[in-house]
């Protein structure tokens, strides 16, 4: 479960351990649209998968990134 | 071309930034057509990379009309250095990007004619209101076409009209010395369309540079940067063995060794066909190598595929002496600085050693495969200056001239003896259309015999001029061949005295008198204009010492922090000059 974590850590600038499944724009200063999209990006290339533009704008919090890497089969995140 | 890091890496990067940290500093604005986040934070982050203080400023999303057009704007407020107008072919073609053919052929080429002017206006009420560098992006040609394989048939189609944009803007701001037009269509060319457009990306924020590709947008940038800094690099110090040609001549033999006819040879020959192409636009080469000299020289002279001759090494240490040892005397004897060489060589240890001992040589990280070596010469934006000058072209021949009058010097029983036998003609001429692109370059990379180390732009030195100072260049001759403009000076002009803004020399020709014979004729001329009092100021630097007594060596008396002399007092020539003075 860590993986995923780290790379929103990472890419939003944020303490790893202030993350969950529910943290999303209210909770992390980091994230605002643009930084989104770059977060979308790295997940993106570090799982190998591609999201679609509609799920890409379900996103609303960590939890629904999980959501849809299941969707594409990725069960280590 | 080397692999970039992420777009968060510098975007986090961007946040913890310490600027004031750094003596260089620069001030760039950004205005664009579409989304430029993410652009700027790596454009500050590449800029502390290489210990540059990178301030920035970016315009609201597609507000560069507004900005330009406004002299209150934030844009002006700014005051940068380089201004960056990234444009794209979606909103300047407008309707027409998705329909090209809705309008008839002479509606299409009016339609590019009016966007041309409207982009040569915003440009021509910039450079009336600022002096800043403006680099303008010309449009990617879009590799779509409704009319497929026919594109290529129809009178000025789509492609054709952008092509045509692109020329025409090309041509509109050629001449003009403070824009530059940064192509961007070949930027999409090298990278690719598929990668650099992002639909996804494209449609989430109108962001038309994908994330991969900013750092490597971003990386051409910084060559502006470079250049407007006076940073560019002068020299290549080459290595030999595996370097410029494949195997070691002192194992392999002169017959062994990989150079032309293979496919490892013919590496090796790519590689050296872009050195030399730097080195006739005026980069200076040099040899740092262990190995016989006889072996080593052998193959330079004689191998029927080496394109570098020995012509073109401006120096060579061929030798079995410590590598950081033949760095320096090379410096010395090309009278460069070391921050200003950059040092190829196959061996990760020699790198290693070369990069602990001397930090400001850009040594470059080799790749092991041989195919690499000539593409990633070429991905360099180390060389760039913001104009190329006759001086710069020439150089090569310079150097060979230099060589010939060391040996003259072993020749000569003493140093006059050597001076006069040389013939030097020392010509003053002012500053005009032909000569400020000159005067400005030596002012940007001049460092050594350099007494305050201002540094300016084309703009500045016409601003001297209109306040009616006196900007001069010396022009230097000898026997051996004309060396072309090689010292400036900028003396500001008061009824009762004059002051020495600036005071410089190209470290070309440093130790022949020259500075005493500009000096002179600054000395005389106000003499002559009834000016009893010429004030100079040393301004020290980490490289100037060569300049450093050059005042008080002449006869200048020290006030406060200011150097004064008296025209009343003699006016010390070198006998064997002979100055002219333009009038």
């Amino acid at each position: 479960m860590t993986k995923l974590f780290e790379i929103i850590s990472r890419v939003l600038n944020a303490p790893i351990t202030q993350i969950n499944d529910e943290s999303g724009p209210e909770t992390m200063d980091g994230w605002d649209s643009f930084n989104l999209y770059v977060l979308l990006d790295e997940i993106e290339t570090t799982y190998n998968v591609k999201f679609n533009l509609d799920e890409t704008l379900e996103i609303k919090n960590v939890g629904d990134f999980k959501k849809i890497l299941q969707k594409y089969g990725v069960v280590d995140f | 071309m080397s692999q970039e890091q992420k777009l968060s890496y510098y975007i986090n990067k961007a946040k913890s930034l310490d600027i004031t940290k750094y003596e260089k500093k620069i001030r760039i604005a950004l205005l664009g057509s579409f989304t430029l986040n993410g652009i700027e934070e790596t454009l500050r982050v590449k800029c502390s990379e290489i210990q540059i203080g990178c301030n920035s400023y970016v315009a609201g999303y597609n507000q560069y009309h507004q900005e330009v057009l406004n002299k209150e704007s934030n844009l002006y407020r700014f005051s940068s250095d380089i201004v960056f107008l990234v444009l794209d072919a979606r909103s300047i073609l407008g309707k027409l990007f998705h329909l090209p053919y809705s309008v008839s052929e002479s509606d299409r080429r009016q339609f590019v004619k009016d966007k041309v002017s409207d982009i040569s206006n915003l440009i021509r009420f910039f450079t009336s209101y600022s002096t800043a560098k403006l680099v303008l992006t010309n449009l990617a040609v879009p590799t779509y076409s409704p009319y497929g394989i026919c594109e290529t048939k129809v009178s000025y189609g789509l492609q054709e009209m952008v092509n045509d944009y692109n020329q025409q803007i090309l041509e509109s701001i050629k001449n003009t010395e403070s824009i530059y037009l940064y192509n961007f269509d070949s930027f999409v060319t090298r990278i690719g369309e598929k990668n650099v457009f992002d639909f996804k990306q494209f449609f989430l924020g109108d962001i038309q540079i994908s994330f991969d590709c900013i750092p490597y947008l971003v990386s051409d940038f910084v060559g502006y940067v470079k250049a407007v800094l006076g940073l560019s690099k002068k020299c290549i110090v080459l290595d030999l063995d595996n370097t410029l040609w494949g195997g070691i001549v002192g194992e392999d033999g002169f017959e062994g060794i990989k150079l032309g006819s293979d496919p490892v040879g013919k590496a090796f020959v790519e590689f050296q066909k872009i050195l030399l192409a730097l080195h006739k636009r005026g980069i200076i080469l040099a040899i740092n190598s262990k190995n016989n000299f006889d072996d080593a020289i052998h193959v330079i002279r004689k191998h029927s595929d080496m394109i570098l001759k020995e012509e073109h090494f401006a120096c060579m240490k061929i030798n079995w002496n410590d590598k950081t040892q033949n760095m320096k005397e090379i410096a010395n004897e090309l009278n460069i600085g070391l921050d200003s060489m950059v040092f190829f060589d196959d061996d990760p240890v020699n790198r290693e050693y070369i990069r602990t001992s001397f930090p400001q040589i850009l040594t470059v990280e080799i790749p092991k495969d041989v195919s690499q070596y000539a593409p990633l010469l070429m991905s360099l934006n180390d060389f760039d200056t913001l104009k190329i000058t006759k001086e710069d072209l020439g150089r090569g021949n310079m150097y060979l001239q230099e060589k010939q009058r060391k040996d003259l010097q072993q020749q000569a029983t003493n140093l006059d003896d050597f001076l006069e036998q040389l013939e030097i003609k020392l010509k003053i001429k002012k500053a005009n259309d032909f000569t400020i692109p000159r005067i400005s370059q030596l002012t940007l990379k001049t460092n050594q015999f350099n007494l305050t180390t201002k540094r300016y732009q084309d703009e500045d030195i016409k601003k001297f001029l209109d306040g009616g100072h006196w900007v001069g260049c010396a022009q230097v001759e000898d026997k051996f061949g004309d060396s072309g403009i090689t010292g400036v000076f900028i003396v500001k002009k008061n009824t009762t005295e004059w002051f020495i803004d600036t005071f410089l020399l190209s470290c070309r020709i440093m130790g022949r008198g020259i500075e005493d014979g500009i000096l002179a004729q600054i000395l005389k001329k106000a003499k002559e204009s009834g000016v009893k009092t010429v004030v100079g100021e040393f301004i020290p630097t980490k490289k100037n010492t060569p300049s450093e007594n050059f005042l008080s060596d002449y006869g200048f008396k020290k006030i406060g922090q200011y150097w004064i002399f008296d025209t009343s007092n003699p006016i010390k020539i070198p006998k064997y000059l002979d100055c002219s003075v333009e009038e």
